[in-house]
Formats: C-alpha cells, sequence, structure tokens
C-alpha cells in the first residue's frame, strides 16, 4: 500500500508552467497601472540619478579648469621634501597626475619701465585641467598652448606687456634673470583663487624661479601641489591628505569649488535628493493603492484554482515568478526611458555643459533596486493575502486584505534602506522618513477630522440642505459614507499636495534665491592699491569713462594679535579654523556708515562716534568666539591698536562687494598706511576704458572676477534646469498617484452609478454629484496638504536649506484651485465610461 | 403620485445583437411583446435566452438594434428611443421600479439610505415615507442596518422597499429570487406580488421558473437561439 505525500513542494516545472500561465492572461488595467508606477519609479530614480551625477561631474569638471586640477594643495610655504614625497608616492599608488606651481607677486622691468605682476612658475606637466590660451603677439588671435614655457622664457599677460611696452621678442628682467617674452598669455586656469593685490599676469617655467632671488626667507609666495585622476580616487585622496596639512595649508577640490557654487550645489542636490524621494515615495504610493485593487480583483482566480487544488505554495511561487518576470521586464524599460531622458536632458543643455561627463554603473544599480522595492511593495501584500486564506474565506468575503495588512509594517524599514541608499547619509534619511510619517499621521487625522465632522454637519441639516441642494447634498454624502476609501484617497491625495507645495516652494525659493545671488549689474572687477592722490582722479575718470565705482574703500592690513589680553595664538590652540583665519593678514576698513548689504545683528552700529570701536563680521566672530564688548588688539605694520567690539554684522559674501571681516570705527584706520578698493562693472564694450584706466593707474591693480561669475552664473543655470525638470516629475508622480486612487474606486463607482441609473438618475445629475464629491475631496486634500506642506516647507526652509521660507498665499490659493479641478477634471475623465455605457453592460461584466 | 393603472408597455419588432470580436451573436431578433396597466407579466426563458437584456430594453437601459418601446401613459403613447437617455433615465425615476437578482443594493448605504436614494434623486428626501416602506417590508427594526449586517432574502425586502418607495407605475423584477433559498424566495415573492396588487402597478418578472411565472397574468417565453 502506497502513502501519497499531499504536502509535497510543486516541481519547478509545474510552478514555471503556472507562472507563464499567469503572465499570458489579459493585463488587467490594475496591472498596466502597477507596471507604469513600477517603470516610472524605475525611470525617476535613473533619469534623475544620471541626471544629477552627469550635471555634478561637469560642475567639478567646469571647476577643475578653473583650478587647473581637481585636487590641489596650497602653501604659504615651501612645502617640505619629506611629507611632499610620501604625497607623490602615495598619488601615483592612486594613479594620480600630479604637478606643481609656485605663484608670487614681484616686479617685471623692461627698459626702465617697472609692472608690479603676478608670476606664476609652472612645469610642463601644468595644468593638469583647462588649457591656457596664448598668441604670438598683442593682436593676434590666441590658440590653446600645447606646451608651457621653457626655461629662459615667459609668457606676459596683454596688460603686463602694454604696462612694460615690451613685445614679444623683447627681454624682461624678472629679480636677477633675465627672460624672453615670447608669448602672450590670454585665458589661464587657477584664477578661481586669485590673489588679491595683482592683475598683470606671467607665467615662467618653474626652473628659472630660483635664480631669480625672488624666493628667499620670508618672501610671500605660494606653493601650490595639484592633482587630477578619477572622481573617486580624487575624493580618497582628500581624505587621506587633510588630515596630514599644516597650518599654512589648505586643500581645494574641484568639488568643493568656490564658495558659491558649493552652497548652490549642496542646496541642489538636496532638492534633487528630497524632490526624488518625493517623487519615488509617490510612485510607491500609487503603486500600492494599485496592489490592493489588484488583490481584490485576484482573490476570485486564485480561490477558483485553489477550489480546483492548486496549492498555497504553487500559487505563491507562480505569483512570484510572474512578479519577477514584472520586475525585470520594469527594470530595463525604466532604465532605458531614465537613460533616455537625461540623455534628452542632456543634450538640451550640451551648449552649457561643454563637457562630455560619463557614466557610472550606480543609477542603473539603484533604479534596479528601487523596481524590486516597488515590486516587494505590490508583490508581498499580493502573494500573502491571496497565499493565506483558505478558499471558502476568498469565495464568502470581500476582500480577504487582512493578512497583507501586516507586510505594510516592515516595508517602513525597507523604504528607509531605499532612501538611504540615494543619500548615503543616515541623518537625513531618518529626518525625511520621520517627517514623511509625521505627514501621514498628520494627514490621516485631519482628514479624519473633517470627515467626521461632514457627517456631522451632514446628519444635522439634512432636510434642509437637502431641499435647497440636493445635488451638493448627494454629493456631500457620497463623500462622507465612504468613509474608510475617502479617507484614505484623500490623505493620499492630501500628502501628495504636500510634497508637491514643498517641492514647488522650494524650487521658486532656489531659483529666486539663486538668481539674486549675482544680480545682473554686480560688479565684474575689483580694483585695489588705489592711493589718496588718485582718490578724486579716480572719480573723475570712472565718471569720464561710464565706469561707476560702488565706493571706495580705505583698507590696510593688519594682523589681530590679541584678544581680550590673551594672545590669540593660545585662544586658538585647540581651533584649526580659527588658527587658519588668525594666520593671515586680514584686510581691513573703517567706515562711518553701515555698508550695503550689512545687516548689524548685535549691538549698535558705532557711527561716527569717536570711541575707537569694531564691527566684526559674525561668522569670524563665532569662529574666534569672539562677543560685544571684547577688546581686539590689531597690529598694523607693527603698530599695536585696540579696539571695542561695538556690533556683530551679517552680509551677503556674494554682492561681489568689497566685503570685511572687521569694519573700524573712523578715523582709526587712516593713522596707518592705507590704500583704497572698490569694485565695479565694466562691459565688454568698455575694454579699451579699461585699458586706459590701467595706463592713467599704473599702480592700481584690476581683478577680473567675470570668468568666476560666469562659471557661477552657468551653475546655477544648470542646477535650475534639474530642479525644474524634477518639478514636473513630481507633479507626474502626482498625477500618477490621483488616476491610481481614482482607478481603485472605479469597479465600486462603476456599479454604483449603475444603479443610481437604472432608479432613475440622470447623467448629467449623476455627474454634478461626482462632481460635488469630487471637489469636496480634491477640497479637504487641498486645505490638508497646503496646511502640511507649509509646515513643512518652513521647517525644512529653516533645517536643511537655511532659507527663509513660508508658503505664500498666492501658491496656497492655487494648489486648492489645482486639486480641486484636477480631482475633478481626472475622477470624470475616469468615470466618463460609467455614463456612456449601458448599465447592463456593467452588470453583466460584475 | 399614484400612477397605478395608467401605465401600459409594448414593444414591436425588437432585435439586439451583441458584437463579440468579429463575431456577431443576436440575442433576440424581431420580438413583439405587450403588458397592460396594472398586469403583470412574466418574461419566462432559459439562461442565455435574452431575458435580461429585453429587460433592459423595456427599461430604456439598452437601445435595441431595431424595434420600437412604447409606453402607453393615460391618453399619450411615446415610443421611449425616440427620446435621449436623460429623458428615459427620468421615466425610469419617475415611473419604474427595479428589483434585480442580486439585490444590487449600495453596500456602504444603510437599509433606510437605500431605500431613500431613488427619492432623493427625484428631489423628495422623504425619510418618513422610506421608513414607511421598510416597516411594510418587515424591516422597521432594520433601518440602520447596512446590506453586509442583512441576511439575503432581509436585503431583497430593502430592495422591493427601494423599489416601490417612489410609488411606480411599472415595476420591472430580474429573477428577484435567483440567489435565494426556495423558502425565503417563496416569502419575498408574495410579498412581490402582494405589493403589485396593493400599488395596482404593472409589473414585468424575469424568471426561469415556470411555477413563478405562472403566477403572473400573461406569460412571455423567449427560445434560446441555437
Amino acid at each position: 500500500m502506497s502513502v501519497t505525500t499531499f504536502s509535497q513542494a510543486p516541481s519547478m516545472a509545474a510552478v514555471a508552467r503556472f507562472g507563464w500561465r499567469l503572465l499570458r492572461r489579459k493585463p488587467s488595467a490594475e496591472l498596466w497601472l502597477f507596471l507604469s508606477c513600477q517603470i516610472f519609479a524605475v525611470t525617476i530614480v535613473c533619469g534623475i540619478l544620471l541626471f544629477t551625477q552627469r550635471i555634478e561631474w561637469a560642475i567639478y569638471s567646469e571647476n577643475a579648469k578653473l583650478m587647473a586640477a581637481d585636487l590641489l594643495v596650497e602653501s604659504s610655504r615651501a612645502i617640505d621634501q619629506k611629507p611632499l614625497a610620501q604625497w607623490q608616492q602615495y598619488a601615483s599608488e592612486q594613479e594620480l597626475q600630479t604637478a606643481s606651481s609656485i605663484r608670487l607677486s614681484s616686479m617685471l622691468y623692461f627698459e626702465g619701465a617697472l609692472q608690479l605682476t603676478e608670476v606664476r612658475a609652472v612645469g610642463q606637466a601644468y595644468p593638469l585641467r583647462g588649457q591656457l590660451t596664448i598668441a604670438p603677439d598683442l593682436s593676434a588671435q590666441p590658440s590653446v598652448a600645447t606646451v608651457m614655457p621653457s626655461q629662459g622664457e615667459v609668457w606676459l599677460d596683454a596688460r603686463t606687456a602694454r604696462g612694460l611696452a615690451a613685445m614679444p621678442g623683447d627681454f624682461v628682467e624678472l629679480g636677477s634673470v633675465r627672460l624672453k617674452f615670447v608669448q602672450v598669455l590670454h585665458d589661464e586656469p587657477g584664477l578661481v583663487l586669485p590673489s588679491l593685490g595683482l592683475s598683470g599676469r606671467a607665467l615662467m617655467n618653474e626652473n628659472d624661479l630660483s635664480e631669480t632671488g625672488l624666493l628667499s626667507a620670508g618672501s610671500r609666495a605660494t606653493y601650490t601641489w595639484l592633482l587630477a585622476g578619477e572622481h573617486a580616487r580624487i575624493e580618497h585622496m582628500m581624505q587621506w591628505l587633510t588630515p596630514q596639512l599644516g597650518p599654512h595649508q589648505r586643500v581645494f577640490s574641484s568639488q568643493q569649488g568656490s564658495q558659491r557654487t558649493t552652497r548652490t550645489i549642496e542646496r541642489a542636490k538636496s532638492f534633487l535628493n528630497l524632490g526624488g524621494a518625493t517623487a519615488l515615495l509617490l510612485a510607491l504610493v500609487a503603486t500600492l493603492v494599485t496592489a490592493y485593487k489588484y488583490l481584490e480583483r485576484e482573490q476570485h482566480s486564485v480561490a477558483v484554482w485553489k477550489a480546483a487544488g492548486f496549492s498555497s505554495s504553487l500559487l505563491s511561487r507562480g505569483y512570484l515568478l510572474q512578479f519577477a518576470a514584472w520586475w525585470l521586464g520594469a527594470s530595463v524599460l525604466g532604465c532605458a526611458a531614465g537613460f533616455t531622458l537625461q540623455a534628452a536632458g542632456f543634450y538640451a543643455i550640451r551648449d552649457w555643459v561643454g563637457v562630455s561627463a560619463g557614466y557610472s554603473w550606480q543609477p542603473f544599480i539603484l533604479a534596479v533596486l528601487t523596481a524590486l522595492f516597488c515590486l516587494v511593495c505590490f508583490a508581498l501584500p499580493v502573494v500573502q493575502g491571496l497565499s493565506k486564506v483558505s478558499p471558502m474565506r476568498l469565495l464568502r468575503s470581500g476582500t480577504g486584505l487582512k493578512g497583507a495588512t501586516y507586510t505594510l509594517l516592515w516595508l517602513l524599514p525597507a523604504f528607509t534602506l531605499l532612501l538611504h541608499t540615494f543619500s548615503e547619509n543616515w541623518q537625513a534619511t531618518l529626518a525625511v522618513v520621520g517627517s514623511l510619517l509625521l505627514l501621514v499621521i498628520f494627514c490621516w487625522l485631519l482628514v479624519a477630522l473633517l470627515v467626521m465632522g461632514l457627517q456631522r454637519f451632514l446628519a444635522l441639516t439634512q432636510t434642509k440642505i437637502m431641499a435647497l441642494m440636493p445635488v451638493v447634498y448627494l454629493g456631500l454624502r457620497a463623500f462622507s459614507r465612504q468613509r474608510r476609501p475617502s479617507q484614505i484617497r484623500t490623505t493620499a491625495l492630501a500628502m501628495t499636495l504636500s510634497l508637491l507645495v514643498v517641492v514647488v516652494s522650494l524650487r521658486s525659493e532656489l531659483l529666486t534665491g539663486w538668481q539674486a545671488q549675482i544680480p545682473d549689474a554686480a560688479p565684474n572687477y575689483f580694483a585695489l592699491n588705489i592711493t589718496e592722490s588718485e582718490r578724486d582722479r579716480w572719480h573723475e575718470y570712472g565718471d569720464e569713462a561710464g565706469i561707476s565705482s560702488q565706493g571706495l574703500f580705505p583698507v590696510a592690513r593688519a594682523r589681530l594679535v590679541a584678544i581680550n589680553g590673551q594672545p590669540t595664538a593660545e585662544r586658538a590652540a585647540n581651533n584649526p579654523d580659527a588658527q587658519r583665519a588668525l594666520s593671515r593678514e586680514m584686510v581691513m576698513t573703517e567706515a562711518a556708515t553701515l555698508p550695503l548689504g550689512n545687516k548689524v545683528v548685535l549691538g549698535q552700529w558705532h557711527g561716527n562716534h569717536q570711541q575707537a570701536s569694531v564691527s566684526v563680521e559674525q561668522s569670524i566672530a563665532q569662529q574666534l568666539d569672539i562677543e560685544l564688548g571684547d577688546k581686539l588688539q590689531f597690529s598694523f605694520a607693527n603698530q599695536a591698536v585696540e579696539v571695542e567690539v561695538g556690533s556683530i554684522r551679517s552680509l551677503n559674501w556674494n554682492s561681489m562687494q568689497p566685503n570685511f571681516y572687521f569694519i573700524l570705527s573712523p578715523p582709526l584706520l587712516k593713522a596707518y598706511p592705507y590704500t583704497y578698493m572698490t569694485s565695479f562693472l565694466a562691459v565688454p564694450q568698455q575694454a579699451d576704458a579699461l585699458y586706459e584706466l590701467g595706463s592713467q593707474f599704473p599702480a592700481v591693480a584690476l581683478i577680473d572676477v567675470g570668468d568666476l561669475m560666469a562659471q557661477v552664473k552657468s551653475v546655477l543655470d544648470r542646477v535650475g534646469l534639474a530642479v525644474q525638470a524634477l518639478a514636473v516629475v513630481t507633479v507626474f508622480a502626482a498625477l500618477l498617484v490621483l488616476v491610481a486612487s481614482l482607478r481603485a474606486s472605479l469597479d465600486d463607482r462603476l456599479h454604483e452609478q449603475s444603479i443610481l441609473r437604472a432608479l432613475g438618475g440622470q447623467a448629467a445629475t449623476l455627474k454634478r454629484i461626482a462632481m460635488v464629491e469630487l471637489g469636496f475631496s480634491g477640497l479637504v486634500a487641498g486645505l490638508v496638504g497646503c496646511g502640511s506642506g507649509a509646515l513643512f516647507v518652513f521647517l525644512l526652509g529653516r533645517q536643511v536649506f537655511e532659507l527663509p521660507m513660508a508658503l505664500g498665499l498666492g501658491t496656497a490659493v492655487w494648489v486648492l484651485v489645482i486639486s480641486v479641478a484636477a480631482v475633478i477634471a481626472v475622477g470624470l475623465a475616469i468615470l466618463n465610461r460609467v455614463y456612456a455605457v449601458s448599465p447592463l453592460v456593467i452588470w453583466r461584466k460584475s | 403620485m399614484t400612477t397605478a393603472k395608467t401605465l401600459a408597455l409594448s414593444a414591436h419588432n425588437l432585435t439586439r445583437a451583441l458584437q463579440l470580436g468579429e463575431q456577431q451573436i443576436e440575442i433576440f431578433s424581431a420580438i413583439d411583446f405587450a403588458v397592460a396597466a396594472g398586469e403583470s407579466c412574466a418574461i419566462l426563458g432559459a439562461s442565455g435566452s435574452g431575458k435580461t437584456t429585453l429587460l433592459g430594453v423595456l427599461a430604456g437601459m439598452d437601445p435595441p438594434d431595431t424595434g420600437v418601446v412604447d409606453v402607453k401613459w393615460g391618453d399619450q403613447t411615446f415610443n421611449i428611443y425616440e427620446h435621449d437617455e436623460d429623458w428615459r433615465a427620468a421615466l425610469r425615476g419617475k415611473m419604474m421600479g427595479f428589483v434585480f437578482q442580486n439585490f444590487q443594493l449600495i453596500p456602504d448605504m444603510t437599509a433606510l439610505d437605500n431605500v431613500l436614494l431613488p427619492l432623493q434623486l427625484l428631489n423628495n428626501g422623504d425619510e418618513a415615507l422610506a421608513k414607511q416602506w421598510l416597516h411594510k417590508v418587515g424591516l422597521g427594526e432594520r433601518l440602520n442596518h447596512y446590506p453586509r449586517q442583512l441576511s439575503g432574502g432581509e436585503q431583497q425586502r430593502v430592495a422591493l422597499a427601494r423599489a416601490f418607495a417612489h410609488e411606480p407605475a411599472l415595476l420591472l423584477a430580474d429573477e428577484p429570487t435567483g440567489s435565494l433559498d426556495a423558502k425565503t424566495a417563496s416569502m419575498i415573492m408574495d410579498l412581490l406580488f402582494d405589493l403589485h396588487r396593493s400599488t395596482h402597478s404593472t409589473m414585468v418578472l424575469v424568471t426561469h421558473d415556470r411555477q413563478l411565472a405562472a403566477r403572473c397574468d400573461t406569460i412571455f417565453e423567449l427560445d434560446t437561439n441555437e
């Protein structure tokens, strides 16, 4: 007698056959919607990550061009050979290219003419990034330099050449060597960190520098060690190098760029991460909504299969196989769509980007993981819901969803993990997840409260409203009686709107903020070393040439030597940032009037009071722990002066105006040797006037910051575009949620509307009732979304973006209007077939 | 609104076919049908013979491919398919009541709300009338119960109350006992005929049960198109 084992696991072939049978079925609307959500999620992740990564790389590459390297170490003293050899060794192990340069200011002589020039001595490896352009004479078109100056040669820029009246072929003197002027120097990388004080430029071979005798002890030269290579290796090198740097050394990476671009990129990345996470979350919400509908639809088929003897494990595995096939399909399609979208986006801005930024696998891997996550969101509730309930229960009960609800519990940690994979920052991830949880709870409670309030209101006023506005009554009644679905749908919509409000508000705040950073009329030149005797003439010349300066500031260099009698060296012993700030002389000014863009945040502006007082910029005050009333001792050319801190100021460092850490009360500064500095805007058509300015004021140093500004503007334009694109993607995701949530209730609505039509409801009346119901749903979602969104905008602005942000009334009204209109429009579009098809057809199908 | 005994229904040369892919399936063709005012008529036929489709056509919910459906209302006669869907819906709302095989109650509405619904669609939210009808069908104690809290027989009684609440001149019933056990079915049919008689309405009853059909004044039998 044989014993049959009924609990035997199904064979792979049986699972494959069943999975294949499931796949071959005609896809239902829920399945299409689910696949769309999944493909959309993958597209978002892949597209956004690829796009931002390439934009980021393009920006870094641009920064690198300006820096002449991906990473550089700058030192105010010659870098010791021993550590340098170690660094070189490590750099070569990391397969990084290296080069060095020395920059100093010195006088160039030619036939009795003198010109103060910034000289850079370089080897043949320079520059590692970017290009130099040179021309054989002053009037020739520049071309890219393929080699650097040979020994005995020097390249001069046009300003220096004109100042010296030297022509290519002439020999100019630098210290104790004579160098042949062979090329006119035009564009040059490395200008992102201009040294204040000099405007003429010269480039020479590094081997000639020692013979000049200019590198004596105490000479003010800047030694730069440059590196270039692959992104990850550069990042690694930076991490390795930073702790080894001395107090006179600083490291810059192209990923840091200038302060302005860095902050902008950080904000943009925060926004893109948040926006991406939002869009992804919305896609997941849509997926979940669809999943439950799909589950409802599938349970009948499963019940039939179970009744026919299919085991739970065969069904589970078969469904899992089907889901795996969807995962594969959605991953491939989503990645292809994401890649195409970012490629199209990149193509659209190819003129700005101008570099062929590469790709990494990371976005594709993350996108596929996202698809997997989406699938888990979808598959687990379905598989669990369908396999754990008996066929009788499935046949008799309405839903059979209870078992599936618990799977949602572990989706939260899974989502957290996925988000962390995006942001690579636990703090940010937990903040986002926590905020979203709060948002869900907040929206749910608020919607529940409103629905309960409506129910109570309708119960009290039923007869009156029914008599006055029957359609309104029936619409509101339809909303309030389907309490749970209404609440779920409205909460999902409210959350969607809330996130949309956040994304749209941030977008406009960031764009406005960035545009305001560099106004069109921002100065693009700084002028230094204007003497007291030249002051009036400078004004006169400026008026004649149409170049108006932003105000002349008397400046002198000084060191902060003591605070409240305590030497600063002691005070900053444990603070490397403070040490760095104190290691250099600072440019000081005096002013009776608070300069434009400055704001006193503590104390009182000194004005014209005779008491010696100083106003301190707040970031340096924090760094050096300076408080109101502290006594600061400065050393001006070895003469000490003590002043009391009268105020702490904030200022806009992006204003392109001369800005100062310390502003003394007049006439303190003018007791010491001083010159004036100013800034002004010069358009390209004023090139001749600028040249004339150089001739009229040969000792005045002009610094062109136009390139730097152009770079900042270009970065802002790029990230602005990405931000705009993401806002559009989020709106699309929000629409997806709306469609999914309305689609999920379509069957019930079809059935209900067909009954109403059979009972004599006219299509127009039923449409109006539906409009009231949908409109109210949109209104509640809009109100709750605006409320929670406003709170989030405020908090995010304060905590993450450091911008004073608030949801404007205009935006709130727009959100409400759009919410109501969108829900009605999408709802009616979906429900339209209810009114077009005979109730009989619907009954036959149900 | 007491409209009983004033509505008669007739149909001539009705044809209805369904398009399934490239294949056209004829459900019925060249049918003539009539029921006099205040009388009851059973449409009898096997499954798939087109009984429900014919009922839908007679109710103005499903236009026929050919033929006319006339409603005689007092001295006036209307071909209902000469009018648009909204007109026909208004006609159904005012003059017709429906009873369905699967009750077709709205699940998230109480028994009272379900009965109130057709009244509200007529801008007449007369709660007292709805309650009165629920009492009449024996559900006076179950006013605030939801369909899921009621048995099949009770649900069908709610459906009957809903069908009669606005005192229709024509009652259309589609296999009203199809989902019920024999005992409950018998009780429901007794109730249906009682209400039909007491309201003097015209009734069209779709059934496959010959015994049940025999209780009607006339029988109209549909053949299966094989």
